[in-house]
């Protein structure tokens, strides 16, 4: 469920920009990121395959 | 624009659509915000804040008034929890008409702001310079609707607007001395990462802050294909919080604060130093502008071709609010450092080309007003200007004067006839184009729109001042 008040329509946040922000905020950014990245392409996929 | 418009839709201002939450208006002199029934939710909490109260205090964000009996239904469409008072401000300016630490001070302000929103759980909702506004030198943030509560796992949605608008302008000019005021003014949405990578070369890659905001931003703009929205929630359940954020922003502020742009001196920048031979003159006009100030307060003086701005730190003795207005980046630039080292609040350097300036622009032609919609002077000083427009723009010189005179104002004029050494200069780098550039000529053009009050030629004897009047 997607309840972000902060996703204001008027802005294009875009989505590279997005992630890139995970990526400059450091070590704890890399963490998200490989979790995010897990979630995207290893884990959600392989739950749906079985 | 007033709310005694014909349709209720009419009353708020036109640059004010983009957040529907928060609408500007005008009435009786003083500037207005509506507040949708959310917005006001905002606004309860983050008027309490204490760096909002401190902000406010020493004048950093706009000072603002929840009005509880503004009759909203008389005269506003919608539905609206509330209205809010702003301090009026003497004169707005766009970013496109900044010179570089303008829009360097403008992007330390929104950083500041923002990095300390989100230490009490507040968040800016974008990140545009049409937000900050000038009190001098000192930059003041406009928009308080931008202001509301941090949802925890979000990001910052602004960080690209705010690199379109603030960052990669800077780093143009830091980095490669490119203008980018021609720029902000062709795109009021600023330069996309792609093309801001476009500008860049392989070379550029050691300069601080490209490789990550400019090269990866632009190629994962590129590559990286979610919705936003999906972005947003897979970034959240990964454990994204308010502290990358903050990392984000502390590196922009340093980023930010360590751009530094060292022009090669522009011809205008050393015109004063130049001037050494005609100190007499200089004191000539010192007294005649300093008289004419004197004579009585004024709310608003325009100066044309202000340079490094001798004249408006005179005239702003005696008036409430200077415009020193100059085409050249960086005369207004280093104006803009001279004045923030005396801590100016009456002087505000704007680099606009005469010739070129500021048009109506934006959603309809009204988004963004031209000069003279934003509050005409009552006194103008055009100092050896004239014969710039005349002779190098290649304006006509009835038009030039048609148009000081369509200001309303009163006017400092110095006409500079074809003898003296800076015309000639002028001319010996172009053909003369036949220009019906004469004294005659100019006093014929000037009688016709204004009543000469007061008249001296100065010792050089080329050139002569007016201090004229409107018809």
């Amino acid at each position: 469920m997607v309840n972000f008040p902060a996703l204001f329509a008027y802005v294009d946040p875009g989505v590279g920009s997005l992630l890139l922000q995970a990526l400059v905020g450091g070590s704890a950014g890399l963490m998200v990121i490989s979790r995010y990245l897990w979630r995207t392409y290893v884990s959600a996929p392989s739950v749906r395959r079985s | 624009m007033t709310i005694a418009s014909a349709s209720p839709r009419d009353a708020f201002h036109a640059g004010s659509f983009r957040d529907p939450d928060g609408r500007v208006f005008q009435h009786a002199g003083r500037i207005y915000r509506a507040l949708s029934p959310s917005m006001r939710d905002d606004w309860d909490a983050v008027s309490q804040s204490h760096f909002f109260r401190r902000r406010i205090n020493s004048g950093g964000v706009v000072a603002s008034e929840l009005i509880a009996s503004f009759p909203t239904a008389e005269f506003l469409e919608g539905n609206w929890a509330g209205v809010l008072a702003h301090e009026t401000l003497p004169f707005i300016a766009y970013p496109y008409e900044w010179s570089f630490g303008m829009l360097q001070t403008a992007a330390i302000l929104q950083l500041e702001l923002l990095q300390d929103a989100l230490q009490e759980d507040f968040i800016l909702k974008d990140a545009t310079p049409f937000n900050v506004q000038f009190r001098g030198t000192q930059p003041v943030f406009i928009d308080v609707g931008s202001f509301t509560r941090y949802a925890p796992g979000a990001p910052w949605t602004a960080y690209r607007q705010f690199c379109m608008q603030f960052l990669y302008p800077l780093l143009l000019q830091a980095y490669r001395h490119i203008d980018y005021q021609p720029w902000l003014r062709g795109s009021l949405a600023g330069i996309s990462p792609t093309q801001c990578r476009q500008l860049f070369s392989w070379s550029d890659l050691w300069r601080r802050g490209l490789f990550t905001h400019v090269f990866l931003h632009a190629a994962m703009e590129h590559h990286v294909r979610v919705d936003d929205l999906g972005m947003s929630t897979g970034l959240r359940r990964s454990g994204f919080d308010k502290s990358l954020i903050l990392n984000n922003v502390r590196g922009l502020l340093k980023l930010v604060s360590g751009l530094r742009w060292r022009p090669s001196r522009s011809r205008w920048s050393d015109y004063d130093a130049g001037c050494d031979s005609s100190r007499d003159d200089i004191r000539e006009k010192e007294d005649f502008v300093r008289s004419v100030a004197s004579q009585r307060r004024r709310r608003l003086v325009w100066d044309l071709g202000c340079n490094v701005g001798r004249y408006s730190r005179i005239v702003a003795e005696h008036a409430d609010f200077v415009v020193a207005i100059d085409g050249d980046s960086v005369a207004v630039d280093r104006l803009f450092q001279e004045l923030c080292a005396d801590g100016s609040e009456r002087i505000l350097p704007l680099r606009i080309n005469l010739a070129d300036p500021s048009p109506s622009q934006g959603w309809r032609g009204c988004e963004r007003s031209d000069l003279a919609g934003r509050g005409k002077p009552d006194l103008v000083l055009c100092l050896a200007v004239l014969h710039h427009l005349v002779l190098a723009e290649n304006l006509p010189l009835p038009d030039v004067v048609d148009w000081l005179a369509e200001l309303g104002a009163s006017a400092v004029i110095e006409f500079v006839e074809r003898d003296d050494p800076q015309v000639r200069t002028l001319l010996a780098q172009r053909s003369d184009g036949g220009h019906a550039y004469s004294q005659a000529v100019f006093e014929e053009a000037l009688s016709a729109r204004f009543r000469v009050c007061e008249q001296r030629r100065l010792s050089c004897a080329t050139r002569t001042l007016y201090f004229v009047e409107p018809l």
